[in-house]
């Protein structure tokens, strides 16, 4: 507890440093946040170069928005989210080029996915990153970021049947590429 | 185990360096941008200042151009402390002033007749150098117009006194009291 409120001390210094323009704050502050954000990036992007145009515009959009946190909730989150948001905004800007759409409203039957639990990270990331940009921001929304199909279609514009939909089309996905390879590997 | 979400939701890898060079660039960047549009707009307001300056120096110039004032003397124009039933009055009379200085004919008759239409018989009133009425007699038009330059030159007085200034130039009398009535009628048979 004690050094949870330590820790919330330097933060709001270390805020109102990068609000002053400290380059020193600003760097920290970066440097505390870069790697986890970056994990978001590349969840998202669907190769290291777009994953590094995300971060950099996300960071941007921190420091040019520090006024604006209010202390409500932890300040990770904050964070967080407005690179969530960076990464949707760019889904939507080449959403015409992903095809989602209504038209995928039909409900699939939701596959078991346990097998993916086994798999280390990295690998994790690999057979995501397989996934068409649709599913994959969908995948990632629902499952990894823990938000509801009713937040996922207000944040794409998308109505709640077609998040359900696509995200179950994305673990039917899934399940392809891990029998395929769970398959190699037993040959 | 950790589950699927755990794994992705926690994941970090260390970005490359670059990304902080540009995030720095970008950031003080941004406040340098702040600062340049403020002067490039007080640029653009100095710029408008001075060109509307000039249109309305041009605007000005052309307009006096081509509509000079006529009559600077006008005391429709230079008279704002009278009223507008004085200024219809001082109007007339600058209308039988001119027309008495204009006319070619006996000052004397043309005198008459204009003030006859005038508000005061004996008197003109016209407007003086601070837009003030003055009173003058008839008689002294041709004097005051004698001393505007940009009028054309009234000879009448000019004649007078140039003849005067001969008379007394050349008559051996030497003029006193006694033989100035002497002086004045051999100018009268002179003029006629």
């Amino acid at each position: 507890m004690n050094d949870q409120s330590n820790h919330t001390v330097s933060e709001n210094d270390l805020i109102t440093g990068c609000i002053e323009g400290n380059p020193k704050s600003q760097r920290e502050l970066y440097d505390r946040f870069a790697s986890k954000m970056y994990g978001v990036c590349l969840r998202y992007a669907g190769n290291t170069n777009d994953a590094n145009d995300l971060l950099q515009e996300g960071f941007v959009k921190v420091f040019n928005n520090l006024e604006k946190f209010r202390g409500e909730g932890s300040f990770e989150g904050w964070v967080r989210r407005i690179f969530i948001n960076t990464c949707i905004e760019q889904f939507r800007k080449k959403a015409k080029s992903y095809n989602i759409g209504e038209a995928h409203e039909n409900i699939v039957e939701d596959p078991g996915l346990d097998a993916l639990d086994t798999l280390a990270v990295k690998d994790l990331l690999k057979i995501i990153n397989q996934l068409s940009p649709g599913y994959k921001t969908i995948f990632n929304l629902y499952v990894v970021e823990g938000y509801s199909h009713k937040e996922i279609a207000e944040m794409l514009n998308i109505s709640e049947g077609t998040s359900k939909s696509q995200l179950a089309r994305a673990k039917g996905v899934l399940k392809n590429i891990l029998e395929t390879k769970f398959k190699n590997i037993n040959k | 185990m950790k589950t699927v979400k755990e794994k992705l939701y926690n994941y970090e890898q260390q970005p490359p360096d670059k990304i902080w060079v540009t995030v720095r660039n970008r950031i003080s960047g941004a406040k340098t941008i702040e600062f340049k549009p403020r002067r490039k707009r007080i640029r653009i307001i100095a710029l408008s200042s001075a060109a509307a300056a000039i249109i309305a120096l041009v605007i000005i110039s052309t307009v006096f151009k081509t509509n000079p004032i006529k009559n600077p003397l006008n005391p429709a124009q230079t008279t704002k402390i009278l009223s507008p039933r004085q200024k219809e009055i001082m109007v007339k009379n600058y209308q039988a002033l001119e027309s008495i200085i204009k006319a070619p004919e006996n000052k004397k008759l043309v005198t008459s007749r204009e003030v006859s239409h005038s508000e005061d018989l004996k008197y003109i009133t016209i407007s003086g150098p601070e837009g003030e009425p003055v009173k003058i007699s008839p008689k002294v038009a041709t004097l005051i117009i004698s001393a505007d330059g940009e009028n054309p030159p009234k000879p009448v007085w000019n004649q007078k006194i140039n003849k005067w200034q001969h008379i007394m130039l050349t008559n051996n009398i030497t003029p006193t009291s006694g033989n100035l009535i002497d002086i004045i009628q051999k100018a009268s048979n002179t003029i006629e």
